[in-house]
């Protein structure tokens, strides 16, 4: 006996993985027996994988940018753009200074965050969840000093829960620090972590080495500098 | 401004990748992703950061979808009446699979708009149903029935 053929939704589940063990036990074993089931599994394949293979939409085959500002307004210049320096509208031209109300701030501030949350996924993203930093790591971070840590593993454990905890107090003061400051910073932040994730590359074929180690930490502690001046703006 | 246009050119593939999956034409696409970003100026400030900022943006674009769809579907309906009548000729070979492809998008685009939304996020744009579910604020069996709903539609419409 075969047993009741399973229905199109738990082939379907069958077929995504979502199925707990006993389950997929006894429609493993029931499609080896029913061609009726097997030639539907594969109906439900041939369905997924049309769809898996309809392409990406990709960008958009023109810069939508204009007509979006357009209509929302047009205060101040457009950012120079992967095509090239973007043209200044005429209303930007005429409305230069931008908003001043307390909702456009509530508003930049909003936006600034997201970026920062963009960045700082990076970190959360290297695997989170280090123990603490020593004591002490920031009066020679700031001297210039190197540590003297001897794996990419330590340095990462002296520094990467002082940027976190930096990062989070960045986020907190994003109202403070305003768009401008932060889009800037974000630049910077992504050029500093590019070359950290460069030199980690280069630790991996080369572990222990003393340049590369120096080189890691050089690179976490400016961007402990950066987070620390971006932490401290408008704080008295 | 420079705010919106930064977030703007971070996210405009992924907005314009959802539309554009939602809706069979190129052209309406571009016009729902710049609806998509009118519609998060407005309603950016009322981000409470109590999701990722890309669900909420997800949840807004496929807002901006679905309601551009009431009244799309009874229009396009009655057109489709009067066009049965010529029935196009037979694809050459050569053209079989671009004429699957647009006939598969086809049909996406004829589900109701959730079934829509919720095979787009999960099968196309590979979210999970609990993912799903925080988009479009249904609960994740919610999302699990849509989905069946869509894919069986699907399949009776296009696999030979």
């Amino acid at each position: 006996m075969n047993g009741p053929h399973p229905t199109w939704e738990r082939l379907y589940a069958y077929r995504d993985a979502e199925l707990d063990d006993p389950e997929r036990r006894r429609i493993e074993a029931h499609i080896r027996r029913c061609t009726t089931c097997r030639g539907r599994l594969a109906e439900a394949r041939a369905l997924t994988r049309r769809l898996e293979a309809l392409e990406r939409p990709g960008r958009p085959g023109r810069d939508l940018w204009p007509g979006i500002e357009g209509r929302v307004g047009a205060p101040g210049p457009r950012l120079v753009t992967d095509e090239g320096p973007a043209r200044e509208s005429p209303a930007g031209r005429e409305k230069a200074g931008g908003r001043s109300s307390g909702a456009g701030r509530r508003w930049l501030a909003a936006a600034a965050a997201i970026l920062f949350l963009a960045g700082g996924g990076l970190l959360a993203t290297r695997g989170g969840g280090l123990p603490g930093s020593r004591g002490g790591d920031d009066a020679l971070a700031t001297r210039g000093v190197s540590t003297g840590l001897a794996t990419a593993a330590a340095v990462e454990r002296a520094y990467r829960p002082r940027l976190a905890r930096l990062q989070r107090r960045v986020e907190e003061r994003s109202e403070e620090i305003g768009f401008d400051l932060a889009a800037s910073a974000e630049r910077d932040l992504k050029a500093i972590r590019s070359a950290t994730e460069e030199v980690r590359s280069a630790l991996e074929a080369s572990a222990g080495s003393p340049e590369l180690l120096a080189e890691l930490e050089e690179r976490y502690r400016r961007e402990l500098w950066l987070l620390r001046r971006l932490a401290a703006v408008g704080s008295t | 401004m420079r705010a919106l246009e930064a977030l703007y050119r971070t996210h405009v593939e992924r907005v314009y990748g959802l539309c554009r999956r939602m809706v069979a034409d190129e052209a309406r696409a571009e016009e729902l992703t710049q609806d998509t970003w009118v519609r998060v100026w407005e309603s950016l400030e009322s981000f409470r950061f109590d999701s990722a900022f890309g669900t909420w943006l997800y949840r807004v674009a496929t807002n901006v979808v679905l309601q551009s769809e009431r009244g799309r579907r009874r229009r396009r309906r009655r057109r489709e009446d009067l066009d049965r009548s010529a029935a196009p000729p037979a694809p050459r070979a050569a053209e079989r699979g671009a004429v699957d492809r647009i006939a598969l998008e086809r049909a996406i685009a004829d589900l109701p708009p959730r079934a829509r939304a919720v095979l787009v996020l999960h099968d196309l744009e590979g979210h999970t149903h609990a993912e799903v579910a925080r988009i479009l604020k249904m609960a994740e069996g919610t999302s699990r029935a849509h989905l069946f709903f869509a894919r069986e539609r699907l399949r009776r419409t296009v696999v030979p």
